[in-house]
């Protein structure tokens, strides 16, 4: 039971971050940083130290690479996204082969512990639920109770912002730095949730429990806690996946969601036929 | 004084889109600014309310100036669920009586239980006034308020703008193209193309030679305010 620990408290705090996300438009930009992981973990590696701080220090320096890079107005922030995270995923992918490669070579010199880069690949890309350690239990729980008072602190003004930039700055509102902490918090999400869903799963976790949650949602409050609910389902299906059938949870997961985003444009339907106002 | 811009200047790639542009907002002014369509009214505005810092210039607020600030065009984007009610008091601590009465000033009462996004042009224009008045602010700052109005609308809504203005003796600041129905209200007008081309008294301005040159001496009568061709030079930075 204790493996349901990680993907619940994940599942709890992708609620109100992912509500924040879609309000703010910023699923690109988790979308980009997530990317960036794998890119993370292969230098992790290739230069030998553990996969979990090379992702945490490239998707810093992914983070602030995006906000610096919004302000720059030559190329369109969706082709400089695309160029980021297809770049980092690439160069990351071809650094997992190629020290697969090298300690293949080891191994013929008598070292004996050598990764197969599929099955890195099968773990980083869509996602795993085996082996969660104590430490990254805990690791999750800080790490989203954190999150969780940030957000209750700065909630107001964020709202007010993500409503009228220009209104909140008129009321006093500090936008910028509320922007690197919504940055930062986001940063932390992927790179907590991405040993559970994957690289290429993670902002899907993240936008379609939101998504859903807006389609029968009157305050921001409400989208919250229906986000969460939706999250819930979704991370619970996925771990029933992989462990009864041994499917990848990442897959998994996101197949629920969107399962449950249809069924939720029907009730959306349903309910603005009875109240318009909605 | 209340705020003071001086010498404000803001430059785009296009070229400058303010140039020495100097303002001044005393207690209770009601002051409206004309002009053409780009002439760098919504980023005086902003440069004013501080939202947007010049490029060179100063802007002064009194200390501890409380502003209500009214941006252009308010597009509510659906995506986040939020009622008129709650809007009002977002990141505000505020009286309930306090809120009903301008709730009524305003006559948005039905409108509390509404989503934001489902609003009409006109309801919206009513919701941001209320909302500026929440904050019990000592000056207005108004973006285009009547926009995307109709006539009767944009009536309405003035009329409404002059009772708060006498009710709570706030500051106005303004900028608006309807020059024709804001006459009889507003105290002051600049007429801003990148610069300050003329100001005064409303019906004074209409006579001016500058603002007639840059609307025309039909429209001019008429107080009306078009875009227009720039065939004439004028002297930067003078102020009348």
């Amino acid at each position: 039971m204790s493996a349901l620990i990680a993907p619940l408290v994940l599942a709890v705090i992708a609620g109100p971050v992912g509500c924040l996300i879609v309000w703010r438009r910023m699923a690109y930009f988790g979308d980009a940083i997530a990317h960036s992981a794998l890119l993370g973990v292969a230098l992790g590696l290739f230069i030998g130290f553990a996969p979990n701080i090379g992702v945490t220090l490239i998707c810093a320096i992914f983070a602030v690479l995006l906000v610096y890079l919004q302000h720059r107005r030559k190329l369109s922030i969706d082709t400089l996204l695309g160029i980021l995270a297809h770049g980092a995923l690439a160069f990351g992918l071809l650094l997992v082969f190629w020290s697969a490669l090298e300690t293949g070579h080891d191994t013929h010199n008598g070292s004996n512990h050598s990764i197969d880069p599929h099955t890195l690949l099968e773990i980083y890309l869509l996602g795993s639920l085996e082996n969660i350690s104590m430490n990254q239990n805990i690791i999750l729980i800080v790490g989203a109770s954190m999150i969780a008072i940030i957000l209750k602190l700065i909630w107001e003004p964020l709202i007010l912002m993500t409503l009228n930039i220009d209104l909140a700055r008129a009321e006093g509102v500090p936008t910028l730095r509320l922007q690197y902490i919504m940055m930062g918090i986001m940063t932390a999400l992927v790179v907590m949730g991405l040993q559970i869903t994957g690289v290429l799963f993670i902002t899907s976790l993240l936008i379609m429990p939101a998504a859903a949650a807006r389609q029968i949602s009157t305050t921001p409050e409400k989208m919250i806690l229906w986000a969460i609910i939706f999250a819930f389902s979704g991370v619970l299906t996925g771990y029933m996946a992989s462990h009864e059938v041994h499917l990848p949870p990442g897959p998994s997961i996101v197949s629920a969601l969107t399962i449950i985003f249809i069924i939720s444009l029907f009730i959306s339907v349903f309910l603005r036929r009875k109240n318009p106002r909605i | 004084m209340l705020i003071e811009g001086q010498n404000i200047t803001v430059e785009k790639e296009t070229g400058r889109i303010l140039d020495n542009v100097s303002l001044r907002i005393d207690e209770k002014d009601f002051l409206t600014i004309v002009g053409p369509n780009g002439a760098g009214k919504t980023m005086l505005l902003k440069c004013l309310v501080g939202v947007l810092s010049p490029d060179s210039g100063l802007v002064t607020h009194k200390p501890g100036l409380s502003i209500g600030y009214m941006p252009q065009s308010m597009e509510i984007d659906p995506i986040l669920p939020l009622s008129v009610g709650r809007f009002l008091s977002l990141n505000l601590s505020i009286k309930a009586d306090f809120l009903s009465e301008i709730v009524n000033e305003t006559d948005i009462a039905m409108l509390l239980d509404r989503q934001m996004h489902n609003l009409s042009g006109g309801e919206i224009q009513r919701v941001m006034l209320a909302r500026a008045l929440a904050r019990d602010p000592d000056l207005l700052i108004l973006d285009e308020p009547a926009q995307n109005l109709d006539i009767s609308g944009q009536f309405e809504f003035y009329k409404l703008l002059e009772r708060v203005y006498h009710n709570r003796q706030k500051a106005i600041l303004m900028v608006s193209h309807d020059l024709h129905l804001v006459m009889a209200s507003t105290k002051k007008v600049v007429c801003l193309y990148h610069h300050v081309c003329c100001s005064g008294a409303p019906q004074a301005i209409t006579r001016d030679p500058e603002f007639i040159s840059i609307f025309g001496d039909d429209l001019s009568k008429m107080m009306a305010v078009y875009p227009h061709e720039h065939d004439h030079d004028h002297v930067t930075g003078e102020g009348h």
